[in-house]
């Protein structure tokens, strides 16, 4: 049998079947109905209690593993444990007499079901925070926790839930869970958002997969299709797991890969914290391809000093271990404020001051990241620094002027980042300007096709794989000439990209680190020739149908 | 006596998750009772699920209310705070 949803992560993956499923009420011991509504409400203040120490520890894990944004999103279910419309009304239930499992699981499906009937989609999704928060209460309330059905399992294992919440994400255990399916959810839930920077295939919106799967069934995945069939013919089970090899392996490869006709292809992680580095090195990284300085600068009230910035950055090149390291400049803009950083309200802020522009407008903040990168490069000679959003060689001039008189005896290799379509275009004259150059593919498809990734209406349109962006990746390697040029951003990670990038001539992926093995697994199968004749068809593509029509057809391996 | 502010939702995502915390985060540092009403909806700005139910998208005119001993201070803060984009990170 199979069951059909919404594909929102690709690959295949075969595994049991393992359900994650909502505390309830009726699961309520019967010994604490008869407690006074004191009791009860000390109860349920006591699992309140655990339950926003939970989350905050939770959020701060996450802030080391995964960065700001993402941790910010774990602190708003803070929010939800004081919020009048939630908490006020769930503590005046259980003075009135109420069971506290039963109030907080009644106001929470009634708050979750209002969220849900949203008109936004993404407002939708909001109702998950609101599930997890009542979740983990009951759990506390029960003594028992949503994934306790994923402890002591091994081998791989196919997450089925009706939603996964936030929190649950975080739970799984990346050596066993091959992939994930869910009833509910979109593009935007947490599962998907997860999955795909997991590099695990998904499928959400499977309506009926918990009725018709049972748990321990064996089950085949297809994040592509959207699919997931339950205890499938062993025929069909073999082909899928020949064709599962290599997108959910785990297998660490910490030496250099080649492919098969023996072209050297760097594998390189992007990271943000110190946390970040020392996971890519393990999971076999070949060095970092892009540090993300603005998370040192968003945890801080006023912008870390030289010192302190020296520190980090030394503490981040010393957990590469010998490898390299590419630091990237201050980037951001005004979307993304820092703190005792001047930024105006812009009507346009993807088009206005941020990246380079924005650093070169305030030189001390900049002048102060130079040094200490330069302090950092001095101690670790692997240590290289770029700039992000450059439009001219102008910046660059101006970015090597300031260079001269802050780190006068001479810094560190010094790069640009491609992801403006006019640094694209001028190509050769910043490979011969800089000493390596960086595609920053997520902002240079928003760019191209004027479209931004965030917007709803423009999922169609926003895709890496547009043939003109495809077209801007061939230019831009053939532009770059003997210039070192890597590729960052989410395309150097994706499953269909890693044929075609080594095909039209990139050698140095970097990619985010959880997906270091299975690119460099992938790479190691890969026969460079043959990809490059692949890339090359590919380039004929003149609509995004196309490319997608080639790519599902054509093998970079034989 | 109470302040009023007018503004206009300026981020494309509306007033999504992180914002919306941020915004309920803001608010509760004030004293006074703080009310925003979209069309005919008004909510609680300190609720972070009140603020969601209203389900503001960009382009949404929204009223702010404060009422208290800080009510100026109040609907300055906050309605800065809707007409500046707060947009999602992206590598």
């Amino acid at each position: 049998m199979i069951v059909s949803g919404i594909p929102v992560s690709g690959g295949t993956a075969v595994g049991r079947l393992v359900v994650i499923g909502v505390l309830k009420p009726v699961d309520a011991l019967s010994s604490h109905i008869i407690a006074s509504a004191d009791e009860q409400l000390t109860r349920l203040l006591a699992a309140v209690a655990a339950s926003r120490d939970e989350i905050a520890s939770i959020a701060a894990d996450t802030r080391q593993r995964m960065g700001n944004e993402p941790a910010a999103i774990i602190e708003a279910q803070l929010l939800v444990l004081d919020d009048p419309e939630w908490w006020d009304q769930i503590r005046d239930d259980v003075r009135n007499g109420a069971e506290p499992t039963a109030a907080v699981w009644e106001v929470t499906e009634g708050v979750a079901e209002a969220l849900s009937s949203l008109d936004d989609p993404y407002l939708r999704e909001r109702s998950a925070d609101v599930l997890d928060v009542g979740q983990r209460v009951i759990g506390h309330l029960e003594g028992r926790s949503r994934t306790s059905a994923l402890q002591g399992q091994t081998g791989n294992v196919i997450v089925a839930a009706h939603e996964l919440t936030p929190t649950d994400t975080l739970d799984l255990d990346l050596d066993v869970v091959r992939g994930i399916v869910t009833e509910a959810g979109a593009r935007t839930s947490h599962a998907a958002i997860l999955a795909r920077q997991l590099g695990i295939p998904a499928v959400v919106g499977a309506v009926g997969i918990l009725k018709a799967a049972s748990p321990g069934v064996v089950v085949v995945l297809d994040g592509d299709a959207g699919t997931c069939e339950i205890d499938p013919q062993p025929r069909d089970l073999d082909r899928a797991r020949a064709k599962s090899v290599g997108q959910t392996t785990r297998t660490v490869i910490s030496h250099a890969v080649t492919t098969r006709d023996g072209v050297a292809v760097q594998v390189l992680a992007n990271a943000s914290s110190v946390a970040d580095v020392t996971r890519a090195v393990a999971e076999g990284a070949d060095g970092i391809g892009l540090y993300r300085t603005e998370f040192l600068f968003m945890r801080s009230e006023t912008p870390p000093d030289e010192q302190a910035q020296t520190e980090h950055y030394m503490a981040v090149a010393e957990a590469a271990s010998g490898r390299p390291v590419t630091f990237r400049t201050l980037d951001v803009g005004g979307d993304k404020p820092v703190p005792g950083l001047q930024i105006e309200a812009e009507e346009n802020p993807f088009l206005g001051v941020r990246g380079i522009r924005l650093t070169l407008a305030n030189r001390p903040v900049f002048d102060g990241q130079l040094r200490a990168l330069a302090r950092t490069a001095a101690a670790f000679p692997g240590v290289s620094v770029m700039v992000p959003m450059v439009s001219g060689l102008e910046e660059i001039d101006e970015v090597r002027g300031i260079l001269r008189d802050v780190t006068p005896q001479g810094a560190f290799r010094f790069g640009a980042m491609v992801e403006v379509p006019s640094a694209a275009l001028l190509i050769d004259a910043f490979a011969s300007e800089v000493d390596f150059l960086s595609v920053g593919t997520n902002d240079l498809t928003a760019y191209v096709l004027a479209a931004d990734r965030g917007n709803r209406h423009l999922h169609e349109l926003y895709s890496e794989f547009h043939p003109a962006v495809l077209r801007a990746l061939q230019l831009i390697r053939a532009g770059a000439g003997d210039t070192p040029l890597s590729v960052c951003g989410e395309l150097a990670g994706d499953p269909r990209a890693t044929g075609l990038l080594v095909g039209l001539g990139y050698r140095q992926l970097s990619v985010s680190g959880p997906l270091v093995p299975a690119v460099k697994e992938r790479i190691s199968r890969l026969n460079a020739e043959e990809a490059k004749r692949a890339s090359l068809e590919l380039m004929r593509a003149r609509r995004h149908r196309d490319v997608d029509a080639v790519l599902k057809s054509m093998s970079f391996e034989d | 006596m109470s302040a009023i502010r007018t503004a206009i939702i300026a981020d494309p995502l509306g007033l999504h998750a992180r914002p919306a915390a941020e915004f309920v985060t803001r608010a509760r540092t004030y004293e006074s009772d703080l009310t925003i009403a979209s069309g005919d909806n008004s909510g609680n700005c300190k609720s972070l699920i009140s603020i969601l139910k209203l389900g503001i998208v960009v382009g949404t005119e929204v009223t702010i209310t404060a009422t208290g001993p800080d009510e100026a201070a109040a609907i300055a803060e906050l309605g800065s705070f809707l007409e500046i984009v707060h947009g999602d990170d992206a590598p």
